[in-house]
């Protein structure tokens, strides 16, 4: 037999042609001291080994020996083909010495992990997942090849990070050897934060960030088999967790906290999450202590986060409070604060409220503390508009000073977003809400003119009010000039409450009840001192205020010399409120106003007669007033002649009267023509008897055809309301109407 | 029938009388310690094969793919003793390796003249080049 020619140069083609096994032999031997450049030919020839000509991996268990054996409760169950023959205890032979082979391949590979260079990294790992946990799982079951071996494991499912090989990390946590415990540490840390993308890395902070920024192996796998690998990862933490005891490790801790907080998956229906809460509400397990340096020490930004959700464990509350008032950096606010809702829950703003922030004084100005759990106006400014919002709610769920809430408030006045100013006018005071009642943002304007307004709070003022409450209803008073319809709205009910002297609003009318039940002799005092009031509307308030309280017999005097007043207004009112009092001098008053020269006051005079004969009194004549110049005397008259039975004068006057201001070509005649009209037509049918029809007939063609529009709206506006009577007659009968 | 005085009767031509039942025996025995002696000898090889351990078996397989003496062979062999953790057939696959254990022999005073040379020698024939100070003096 002729001797091989040397052929020195290839050493490596040389070793390809000798048997497999002393091939891998050679090359595994090799491998712990070839220099870097010799690497990656070493690693790809060992490779070759690991992937048998044919692809795929090799089987030890071929499908094909089962003898159309089926699966039967779970349990396979042996067909009835006959023993395998001897073709397949070769081929099965066979197999299982090249699953040896590279089972011995991929050991050498992975014991020289460390020393890959990235690139080979990406080739060899790419051999498949499966077949790397396949060894991991014999490495460690068996002493493998030395803690080299499990060094370099732990490095693989370092850079992996793939929740398909979770099974091997407790393994690794609970080595003997240091660096594959630190290793596997790390490499549960990565797997967990980007398996279940539970964590920014930017909220990482300085301690992680840079461990889970690290390149990482791609993951060849479809979301529905990630998804599944996600749930193995969560019980593998959690056994992991559990396990603390054994390994002392608290990057598993840590883990089972980044865990608690993982969006986007369903995962608190998993068994491995229910662990991971039944540990964090563990109290005596040995983990716990630990568990709570976490929470309290560790500087990674996310676990502030993870802290505001363990408010709510009573095990954990009181380190988690104590975590969640201390914030280092932006990036801790930036982590918890857009999850500040949580707070909403009871138990959680109970735990926190436990935790006091005391302002830093400097001059006569409070700021925050260091490292406060609110961010400064300069921080927060950089901050996205969830994390703002969140700031608001920390602010309002803790115990802080009123001049500190309302400095870290402050800067919340002019942020950009509404959803922020309207968050920060729900935290703060109700002395500083109204500077939010003139937000450019309805909404925000809205919600504090809600807070601001004392509108069904139940709180009873005391008149004459102070200076505070005068201050109150000159905000409210400028609030009556806000764009929004809602605010103008809730200030003109406030100030209603405020001023008793707004005859036409019940609150105010209530309120000047109010005051005259506590105050009797100083309310009669301040309406008689407005009644003497020189200002036309002051005066004018107040003849109403007497006549809807029922006061103006009390005022008579004042009244009648107010009903010759030069001002019409003034006079007008007068003589309407003297209606209730029907005594002498207020007749006579009243007769001499139905002369005055000014119509409203004739007018009145006339409306004052009509009710002056329900308090008793004989009706004056009024018939003369007919053909008054004026529509709105006229209007009056004609009202008073169909509804007042008692008026001087017959129906059928007012009758003539309404048809002829109807038919007028005066169209101010015709439209008061169609205000008496509407009140004789719902008031007093009966009296106009048949003539009712025409009557209505010539306000529908006034509504329809008429060419002064303010008539056709008095005339619809009185056809409306007679069709509602009508209506209302045919459901319920006739009942007492007011004109 | 046989009687004690000569061949028996019913011998004819063409008939040869039974072979003889010891030397029958002899031949068995002898033929199963034959088999005894081969199959003791594959055992043996077997056993020492394993004895040596695939590193052994592949180094040879290697040296004689590569075409090495018996005495570059010990060389090498000589050379992995003196540094520690280094098997020979890393010597053969990885120069650096030898490179390194070359350098790490010139240092080393347990090892002789005679052996620095032979070293070189194996070097050389692996084209990997002796920088172990001593090149330019030989």
């Amino acid at each position: 037999m002729s001797r091989p020619k040397p052929n020195p140069s290839h050493p490596l083609a040389a070793c390809r042609s000798m048997s497999p096994r002393r091939r891998l032999a050679a090359l595994a031997a090799t491998l712990p001291h070839a220099d870097a450049d010799e690497l990656p030919a070493l690693v790809l020839e060992l490779v070759e080994l690991a992937v048998p000509v044919g692809g795929g991996a090799p089987r030890l268990f071929d499908p094909r020996s089962l003898n159309n054996g089926e699966l039967v409760g779970g349990e396979m169950v042996a067909g009835t083909s006959p023993v395998p023959g001897p073709d397949v205890l070769v081929e099965r032979l066979l197999a299982r010495r090249r699953m040896r082979l590279a089972r011995g391949a991929l050991e050498a590979i992975v014991t020289v992990w460390p020393r890959l260079p990235a690139e080979l990294r990406r080739v060899v790992y790419a051999v498949g997942a499966d077949r790397w946990a396949e060894l991991g799982r014999a490495m460690l079951r068996g002493p493998g090849p030395g803690s080299g071996g499990h060094v370099g494991l732990a490095r693989m499912l370092e850079d992996a990070a793939d929740p398909s090989m979770s099974g091997l990390l407790p393994g690794l946590l609970a080595s003997k050897d240091k660096a594959v415990a630190q290793s596997g540490e790390r490499a549960l840390l990565r797997t967990t934060v980007r398996a279940l993308g539970a964590v920014d890395p930017d909220l990482l902070g300085g301690e992680l960030a840079p461990l889970v920024r690290r390149r990482t192996l791609p993951l060849p796998m479809s979301s529905e088999l990630l998804e599944l690998h996600q749930r193995e990862l969560v019980t593998h933490v959690a056994a992991s967790a559990w396990s603390f005891p054994a390994h002392r490790r608290s990057g598993a801790l840590l883990a089972a906290l980044l865990i608690l907080g993982a969006p986007g998956h369903d995962l608190p229906a998993h068994g491995g999450h229910r662990e991971i809460r039944r540990l964090l509400s563990e109290r005596s397990h040995p983990s716990h202590g630990p568990l709570r340096a976490v929470l309290k020490r560790s500087r990674v930004a996310v676990v502030r986060e993870r802290a505001l959700r363990c408010l709510a464990i009573p095990a954990l509350a009181d380190a988690a409070a104590e975590r969640f008032a201390v914030a280092e950096s932006v990036e801790e606010h930036a982590a918890a604060l857009p999850m500040a809702h949580l707070l909403l829950r009871p138990q959680r703003r109970r735990a926190l409220a436990r935790v006091r922030l005391r302002p830093r004084r400097h001059g006569g100005s409070v700021a925050l503390p260091k490292h406060a759990p609110i961010p400064s106006a300069r921080q927060l400014a950089g901050m996205a508009e969830p994390a703002r919002r969140g700031a608001v709610r920390v602010v309002a769920a803790m115990r802080v000073d009123e001049e500190l809430r309302r400095a870290a408030l402050a800067p919340m006045l002019a942020d950009p977003e509404a959803g922020v100013r309207l968050a920060s006018s729900s935290g703060i005071g109700v002395l500083d809400v109204a500077d939010y009642c003139f937000d450019r943002s309805a909404a925000v304007a809205r919600h504090a003119a809600h807070r601001w307004s004392t509108v069904g709070t139940g709180v009873a003022w005391r008149w004459p009010v102070s200076g505070a409450d005068e201050r109150r209803g000159r905000l409210g008073e400028r609030l009556r000039r806000s764009p929004d319809a809602m605010v103008r709205r809730i200030a003109a009910d406030e100030i209603a409450r405020l001023d008793p002297w707004r005859a036409g609003e019940p609150a105010s009318r209530l309120a000047a009840r109010r005051w005259q039940q506590a105050d009797e002799r100083s309310f009669t005092d301040a309406l008689a001192g407005r009644l003497r009031a020189s200002a036309g509307d002051v005066c004018v308030e107040a003849i109403l205020a007497s006549r809807r309280l029922g006061l103006a017999r009390r005022f008579e005097r004042e009244l009648i010399r107010l009903a010759s007043s030069d001002d019409a207004r003034i006079a007008a009112t007068a003589v309407g409120a003297l209606a209730s009092v029907p005594s002498d001098p207020a007749l006579e008053a009243l007769a001499s106003a139905r002369t005055s020269a000014d119509p409203r006051v004739r007018a009145n005079a006339v409306d004052a007669a009509l009710r002056s004969v329900r308090v008793g009194v004989r009706a004056p004549s009024i018939v003369e007033l007919k053909s008054d110049p004026d529509h709105r005397v006229r209007g009056a008259v004609a009202r008073a002649l169909v509804v007042g039975s008692d008026a001087s004068g017959s129906p059928r006057d007012g009758i003539d009267l309404l048809e002829a201001m109807l038919s007028d070509d005066r169209p101010a005649h015709r439209r008061a023509g169609a205000w008496a009209a509407e009140r004789a037509l719902v008031a007093a049918p009966d009296a106009i008897g048949d003539r009712w029809r025409a009557l209505a007939e010539r306000i529908a063609q006034l509504a329809g055809s008429d060419k002064n529009e303010a008539v056709r709206a008095r005339a619809t506006h009185c056809a409306r309301r007679v069709l509602v009577d009508l209506r209302r007659r045919e459901a319920v009968g006739p009942e007492p109407v007011r004109v | 029938m046989q009687t004690s005085d000569g061949p028996s009767i019913l011998y004819g031509p063409g008939l040869e009388p039974p072979p003889d039942a010891t030397a029958t025996w002899v031949l068995w025995v002898a033929v199963a310690l034959a088999a005894l002696v081969v199959v003791s000898g594959v055992l043996g090889a077997l056993a020492h094969r394993r004895q040596l351990g695939d590193g052994e078996l592949a180094f040879r397989s290697l040296a004689r793919r590569l075409g090495l003496t018996g005495q570059q062979r010990r060389a090498l062999r000589a050379l992995a003793g003196v540094c520690d953790d280094v098997t020979p057939v890393a010597l053969l696959l990885s120069p650096a390796t030898l490179g390194r254990a070359l350098r790490h022999a010139a240092g080393a005073e347990t090892v002789s003249a005679v052996q620095r040379k032979r070293f070189r020698e194996v070097a050389a024939a692996l084209r990997v080049p002796a920088d172990d100070g001593a090149s330019e003096g030989t």
